[in-house]
């Protein structure tokens, strides 16, 4: 397994316990999302991966190493990185320099940042236009496209995305969806939060769903799209 | 008696036994100069702490303070301390206006910097200003104040002065954080855009707490002043003044009630105990400053939460179950008819447009954000603006609600023209909104963020209110009945004592529908309400939605959710890059080619087309 979370029980900086033990796993090439009501603990199981919510218990394993005691950088270095919720672009910054942050912690080896600016832009079309653009300027769909273009400079071979389609406008949700499944389809696994469940298990390959910071339900997608409780609880009928 | 009250006759009786038990002169004078540097720390966080306003120019309102009082009383009786003491007051007060005014364009850094000019000028017209304030020279002669024939000539006698006018200070900042004030300074504090468009007047709250903060500073110069009987310029700078105020604020307890007074008596009584160590006390004294704020973030006061015989604990509780999981929600729907009689729209439903954009136009440089836009809503249905990102649909807003001004165009709100109006007034004629991104007062529970919005029928005045008057009495149970209302109608009555941070997103935005509710608002303006909200809790959302059209709000609603917006629009307006593309029947809109490029996308189209077929 890529990615392996065993029993792992985390809590914020207040000491509130979010997580009571989730069990998951995302395989190489995989695309797993995450499903559960507002609270449930999708976001803190995403910054527990990333090492932003203290671990209590259990263990977070990546290509079979144990995360504990990693600063958040040196789990990026290892290969996840994360397209928080609100995007996180940085608004100072032009496109270009978003992107080239994420750069960090290979370019000083010497390689050259160009084949992947050509893959974020051959995605994101937009973005090529815009590359001299400062963050804050952006429309929230172009932010969106940066922050996942910038997870993708990182050279990640995990992604985490929490609520990438929040406030989007339905023509770019799909766009959104249709550009994690190319992602995807290039071998990038994907751990994927979404409240708009039904579009995000129909990209997945299998979803988790999570209820008071545990996973009470874990399958293919399909089988989780057609249950009747997942059915009334999340797809909306 | 409880354990709290005798604490507080215990502390009372210690406190005035203090001058009976320090005998020697040179240490009541450090008691004294603990209680005059107490009130200046007072009232420095009415800016600081009570309002968010970062001001640094306090040596100059106790330096006017200093020199009124010394002015008047120069070479005179005792008696005149009384007349100066007021003049004090008033002339500072007068200074606190002047720096308020700027301080309502002024934000953060700029309004920090700004202050600090203010003190800096001061003290140079204290230098050079001669003819009145004998510059290097300084004003010798002052007298102790006298209380009728009594001259309170010793330390001893001065205490009970100081310590009684400080205890008076306190009461009144006891009183004004109580009150209503208190909450909207607060939620200047927390949000000052949310706190404007819920009705705060944020011009005349923040002149107001500038002003009481100078009134305050002035009466501890003039008690500075009568306690040293003599005064020059260098006892008024930022070195001297402002920066070990603001450590008496900060290592206190920001914002807290005697948090101020607590810093200053340590931070006075601080040199002293390191007096043992001549040569390194400065460094010391420092390092032992930074240690406290590092190890105590919470000030003093956050450090004896709890302590103490809970002497030192706030009267309303702070963070109640704030730890535990919250508690269930009650299956009862609300009581519409109550609801009604309580949060029915100031003035009625009225009829025809409510509300009429012509022409509206907005730029930000170079870039057309609403273009010629034409929009009239209709009195009791729900609107909907839908469009792609960056369409101009907040932007909208904000200009309707008195954020933004428009650059050309007219907006009329039920026959008055709106457009470029201050918030405030906006939300006072009855148009109400609330925020994609969650503008909500975070140090406040649910129920302190929606009283702050809420309206009562019969306002209170500032006498009657910080007097605690039957009238401001009669407000205050006004406001709570109607806050309580909203909360049930949006399904949080249960979370009513939670604070914001510990719930979900969810329920943030249905707090935000809450504040706006209380505004009993003739229209509402929602922010993408849905936005990160799962099937579940969009029906929950429809539902309270629907609850609001039942007490007859007129609703403006922008959303991406799509089926939402199919089910409860009555009418859909489409913007694409500031101009209106479409507007119709919601069966009619989602048909147009146009809106199906630029916002649905074919599989959506297609989908809802398929919802309605079957």
């Amino acid at each position: 397994m890529l990615l392996e979370l065993t029993a792992v029980r985390a809590a914020y900086a207040d000491d509130v316990e979010v997580l009571h033990g989730i069990d998951l796993a995302v395989g190489e090439g995989e695309l797993v999302t995450l499903i559960g009501a507002n609270g449930a603990g999708k976001t803190t199981t995403l910054r527990t991966i990333m090492g932003l919510a203290a671990i209590k218990g259990g263990a977070v394993r990546f290509r079979g190493q144990d995360t504990a005691g990693l600063s958040t950088p040196d789990i990026a270095r290892l290969g996840i990185s994360l397209v928080p919720e609100g995007r996180g672009v940085c608004p100072g910054l032009t496109v270009f320099e978003n992107l080239r942050i994420a750069a960090t912690p290979w370019i000083r080896f010497g390689q050259s940042i160009r084949p992947d600016l050509e893959r974020v832009y051959d995605l994101f079309p937009v973005l090529a236009e815009r590359r001299d653009q400062l963050g804050w300027s952006l429309s929230g769909g172009q932010q969106q496209m940066l922050a996942i273009g910038r997870a993708l400079v990182a050279r990640p071979g995990l992604m985490l995305l929490d609520e990438p389609s929040l406030g989007l406008a339905p023509n770019l949700v799909e766009e959104v969806f249709e550009t994690l499944k190319r992602i995807n389809a290039e071998g990038v696994a994907v751990l994927l939060v979404e409240q708009n469940a039904f579009m995000a298990l129909e990209v997945s390959q299998r979803g988790y769903v999570i209820e008071r910071g545990a996973v009470s339900l874990e399958s293919d997608a399909a089988t989780l799209m057609n249950d009747e409780r997942v059915k009334a609880a999340y797809l909306g009928g | 008696m409880n354990r709290r009250s005798l604490a507080i006759a215990i502390l009372v009786v210690l406190l005035l036994a203090i001058p009976l038990v320090v005998t020697s002169t040179y240490h009541m004078r450090i008691v004294n100069l603990a209680l005059v540097f107490g009130l200046l720390a007072v009232s420095l966080n009415i800016v600081l702490g009570y309002t968010g306003q970062v001001a640094l120019g306090h040596s100059g309102f106790f330096g006017i303070g200093a020199y009124t009082a010394a002015l008047i009383t120069e070479g005179g009786s005792g008696l005149l301390f009384w007349p100066g003491f007021l003049a004090a007051g008033i002339v500072t007060g007068i200074a606190g206006l002047a720096i308020g005014i700027p301080a309502l364009r002024l934000r953060g850094h700029y309004l920090a910097l700004a202050t600090l000019g203010f003190g800096e000028i001061m003290r140079h017209v204290f230098f050079n200003w001669r003819e009145v304030t004998r510059g290097m020279d300084g004003i010798s002669g002052i007298p102790a104040p006298s209380i009728g024939i009594v001259e309170l000539q010793g330390e001893g006698s001065y205490f009970y002065l100081a310590l009684a006018i400080l205890a008076l200070a306190v009461l009144f900042c006891w009183r004004l954080q109580a009150s209503k004030y208190g909450r909207m300074l607060a939620a200047i504090r927390d949000a000052e855009l949310a706190a404007g468009t819920s009705g705060v007047n944020v011009a005349r709250l923040k002149i107001a707490a500038f002003f009481i903060s100078a009134v305050l500073a002035g009466f501890s110069g003039s008690l500075y002043a009568h306690l040293i009987r003599f005064i020059s310029p260098d006892a008024f700078t930022f070195f001297e003044v402002t920066a070990p105020v603001l450590s008496m604020v900060i290592i206190g307890g920001v914002g807290t009630l005697i948090g101020p007074v607590l810093g200053a008596v340590v931070l006075t009584f601080l040199p002293e105990l390191l007096r043992v160590s001549d040569a390194y006390y400065q460094l010391i004294y420092g390092a032992g400053l930074a240690a406290m704020v590092i190890f105590l973030p919470m000030g003093l006061l956050g450090a004896l939460h709890g302590r103490l015989f809970g002497l030192f604990r706030p009267r309303a509780p702070a963070s109640p179950a704030s730890a535990g999981p919250p508690p269930e929600e009650s299956a009862e729907a609300p009581d519409m008819v109550r609801a009604a009689a309580l949060l029915s729209p100031k003035g009625g439903i009225g009829t025809g447009a409510v509300f009429e954009a012509r022409g509206l136009t907005c730029r930000f440089g170079g870039l057309v954000a609403i273009d010629a836009l034409d929009l009239q809503i209709q009195a009791g249905t729900v609107h909907a603006l839908i469009g792609p990102n960056g369409s101009g649909k907040s932007t909208f807003i904000n200009l309707a609600t008195g954020i933004y001004q428009p650059t050309q165009g007219s907006i009329r709100f039920l026959g008055q023209e709106v457009a470029g109006a201050r918030p405030w007034k906006v939300a006072a004629a009855g148009l109400a909104r609330t925020f994609q991104n969650l503008r909500l007062f975070r140090s406040m529970t649910v129920r302190g963020n929606v009283l702050v919005a809420a309206v009562a029928d019969r306002p209170a005045g500032w006498f009657e209110t910080l007097l605690s008057l039957a009238r401001s009495r009669a407000e205050e149970a006004d406001l709570h009945a109607r806050t309580e209302q909203a909360l049930r109608l949006l399904g949080l009555w249960h979370l009513r004592d939670q604070l914001i941070r510990t719930l979900p997103h969810e329920q943030q935005r249905l707090v935000e529908i809450a504040r706006a509710v209380a505004m009993r608002p003739r229209l509402l303006m929602l922010d993408e309400p849905a936005a990160g909200m799962n099937p579940v809790e969009v029906e929950r959302l429809v539902t309270a939605i629907g609850r609001l059209r039942e007490l007859g709000i007129t609703i403006l609603l922008i959303e991406h959710n799509v089926p939402l917006v199919m089910r409860l629009a009555d009418r859909v307006t489409v913007l694409n890059f500031g101009r209106k593309i479409a507007e119709g029947e919601p069966d009619a809109v989602r048909e147009e080619p146009e809106v199906v490029t630029a916002y649905l996308g074919q599989r959506l189209s297609d989908r809802l087309r398929q919802n309605n077929a079957a």
